[in-house]
């Protein structure tokens, strides 16, 4: 699962992300606002100060989603992709065969 | 096994109807996440990389046919059709829905189960050998102890906040230890005194994680009636002087090496003289009250079957007769023998069972039992009650189930935590890894001439896959956001314990399954003879063949370690 030597014209931007409270399932934030659980749907922030206000303000207003935080992510051609080992896993789910997939 | 009384039906029952007003108020936002947390972890609940996870208490490893059914059941209504049994002897359920907990916990509760003190700092399951009470080399039965323990430690005010998680195990066989309990916060042994009384020898400070260390001796013989206070006495000083500014630091094991076994052994006498004439004292008929919950089944009439046994060790059949070899083991009652069900076939996730597989083992732990099941810290089944002489039939059910390796105590029947695949804390995925060890050492021959050797894959520095204690340990970590993983050599969680030793850089994933095959390589070209283990050969020549092995050489040229 090699992450780094990102292709040239990658660069870094910062997603909003959390577990929904109710389901568990892993969200992003995206640009209308709304939640999304795919990660291309992402709202890419370009500084990582402007993505943390959004979670201090996710934080206090949205119960609906659980222990949200900021991760880097790559961005090449206007599509966002996990640039780590946790967040490629968070993304397409875990790398071992499930027994029965829902 | 021991049944609720009313009062412990009611509890449980309890216990799921608050949860279940708990999840409502934090589902319509009427408590926050910091609130709600607590809670949820007090009954098991864990919000993992994906999902929630629940966690579900086996106490001591033991469980009956109907309640694995049920545990298949839930796994099929409410989960992904599977369940992992983890290394301490418990079953976590990895895609669970909020909403839906508290109806799990209440299927739990109709089976005598439950999720209570899974997580949190607080005494969690209480684990022991998975042979307890049918192993020919043990003292005595070390069960009823075990729930004693775990009436008195549950729902125990006092010690509902300790500064971390606390861990005991037990053990009942001299000089083995098949619950590795030098490696727990306390571990007991019963023992004898010279006199013949039986009693315990109590370890403390034992544990894993970031910071491993091998436990003390407390006391070497305590009678047992004191059992409880004397662990209530470790647990007040412990309360009372470990740390709870610092997570890292906070486990009971910092506290005695801070202190030195001496001091805290002072401490803890003093505590004790101070509290025993008030503490709980075991009668004589409690203790048998306790005990006759575990009393041996109804076993028809058998002679010795070790003869029996012996011949299906050299049968024609060489898969039965391996399996016969590995995953068969004496029993106490003649005629009868325990039963090893690797749950570390070729291809399945380490300690995943599908609902039908738990289905199915509850049937054959009816037909060829007495509907008992143990879950092992080495996340395996264990059937303890088989007649030897229905071991061909049941072998062959077995295999049709995919639990019938014959790698019991080998190197695929490996350790391994469910890492970054599924674990908010892990640095590295374990599951993969072990797979893929698994599929490149699948000649049982060569598993059988390296002999007993344990492998321990954990993917973060907590060391839920015991990484410290494996004969070889691999953990994972991150480097700038990739896996790598450290290699180390020389540990054991037997009775002469051992922390290994990381060997030199972590290699990268598409490298450390040959690094294992390169240590692998070394131990049989440098063992004494077939019968040195792998462990007894690495005491005898140390690390450095094995560091010589690994990084004195162009191996890695084309992909050097970190």
């Amino acid at each position: 699962m090699a992450t780094n030597g990102q292709p040239p014209g990658t660069t870094t931007v910062h997603v909003v992300t959390g577990n929904l409270t109710c389901a568990g399932t892993i969200v992003y934030l995206s640009a209308d606002g709304s939640w999304q659980t795919a990660l291309e749907r992402a709202r890419a922030f370009e500084r990582e100060d402007e993505a943390k206000a959004e979670l201090a303000r996710v934080r206090v207003d949205e119960a609906e989603i659980t222990e949200p935080y900021v991760f880097a992510a790559a961005s090449r051609d206007g599509r966002v992709g996990p640039s780590s080992a946790r967040e490629i896993l968070r993304a397409a789910g875990p790398s071992t065969r499930l027994r029965r997939p829902d | 096994m021991y049944r609720y009384d009313d009062d412990d039906k009611r509890l449980v029952r309890e216990r799921a109807e608050q949860f279940r007003g708990q999840v409502e108020r934090r589902i319509a936002g009427e408590i926050t996440e910091e609130e709600f947390k607590p809670l949820r972890l007090q009954n098991g609940l864990y919000l993992q990389l994906h999902a929630y996870m629940l966690r579900i208490a086996i106490p001591y490893g033991l469980f009956s046919s109907g309640q694995m059914r049920q545990l298949a059941h839930i796994a099929r209504t409410w989960d992904r059709g599977y369940g992992h049994f983890t290394t301490r002897q418990n079953i976590q359920f990895n895609w669970s829905k909020l909403d839906e907990v508290p109806d799990i916990l209440d299927a739990l509760a109709e089976v005598e189960m439950h999720a209570i003190q899974t997580s949190g700092n607080c005494i969690r399951n209480i684990t022991t050998d998975h042979l307890g009470g049918v192993a020919r080399d043990e003292l005595e039965d070390p069960r009823p102890w075990c729930e004693l323990t775990r009436q008195w430690s549950t729902f125990h005010p006092e010690f509902a906040h300790l500064p971390r998680k606390f861990k005991i195990a037990f053990t009942a066989t001299p000089g083995l230890d098949r619950a590795a309990i030098k490696l727990h916060d306390i571990g007991v042994r019963l023992v004898q005194s010279a006199d013949g009384d039986p009693g315990f020898e109590i370890w403390v400070g034992g544990g894993m994680g970031r910071t491993p260390i091998i436990g003390a001796c407390i006391r070497e013989f305590l009678p047992r009636r004191h059992l409880l206070s004397y662990l209530e006495a470790i647990l007040r000083v412990y309360n009372l002087n470990g740390r709870r500014d610092n997570i890292f630091r906070a486990r009971i094991k910092i506290l005695v090496s801070s202190l030195g076994i001496e001091r805290f052994r002072e401490l803890v006498e003093e505590e004790w003289a101070a509290s025993r004439e008030d503490a709980m004292e075991f009668r004589d008929d409690e203790i048998a009250r306790m005990q006759s919950f575990f009393a041996p089944p109804a076993y028809p009439a058998a002679g010795s079957s070790d003869e029996l046994l012996l011949s299906y060790r050299q049968a024609e059949d060489l898969e039965f007769a391996r399996f016969a070899r590995n995953n068969v083991v004496l029993h106490k009652q003649p005629g009868y023998s325990a039963v090893v069900l690797s749950l570390k076939s070729f291809d399945a996730p380490a300690g995943d069972l599908s609902d039908t597989q738990m289905d199915s083992i509850a049937n054959l732990a009816d037909r060829f039992g007495f509907g008992e099941i143990r879950a092992t810290h080495n996340q395996d089944l264990v059937l303890p009650d088989v007649r030897t002489s229905d071991l061909p039939e049941l072998w062959r059910e077995l295999q049709t189930l995919d639990v019938a390796t014959a790698n019991a105590g080998r190197l695929t029947d490996l350790i391994c935590c469910p890492g970054l695949d599924f674990c908010n804390l892990a640095n590295a995925r374990s599951l993969p890894l072990a797979q893929e060890i698994r599929q490149r050492f699948d000649d049982l021959d060569y598993l059988d001439d390296l002999g007993p050797l344990s492998l321990k894959i954990s993917g973060c520095i907590n060391a839920c896959g015991h990484h410290h204690v494996g004969n070889i340990g691999i953990l994972g970590i991150d480097k700038k956001g990739e896996e790598f993983y450290q290699l180390m050599l020389g540990g054991s969680a037997d009775d002469d314990a051992s922390l290994g030793r990381v060997l030199g850089p972590a290699f990268s994933r598409d490298v450390i399954v040959g690094a294992v095959d390169r240590v692998l390589q070394t131990y049989l070209g440098l063992r004494e003879s077939d019968d040195e283990t792998f462990i007894e050969a690495y005491r005898r020549v140390g690390e450095a063949p094995f560091r010589d092995a690994l990084y004195g050489q162009v191996l890695y040229a084309n992909h050097p370690p970190a």
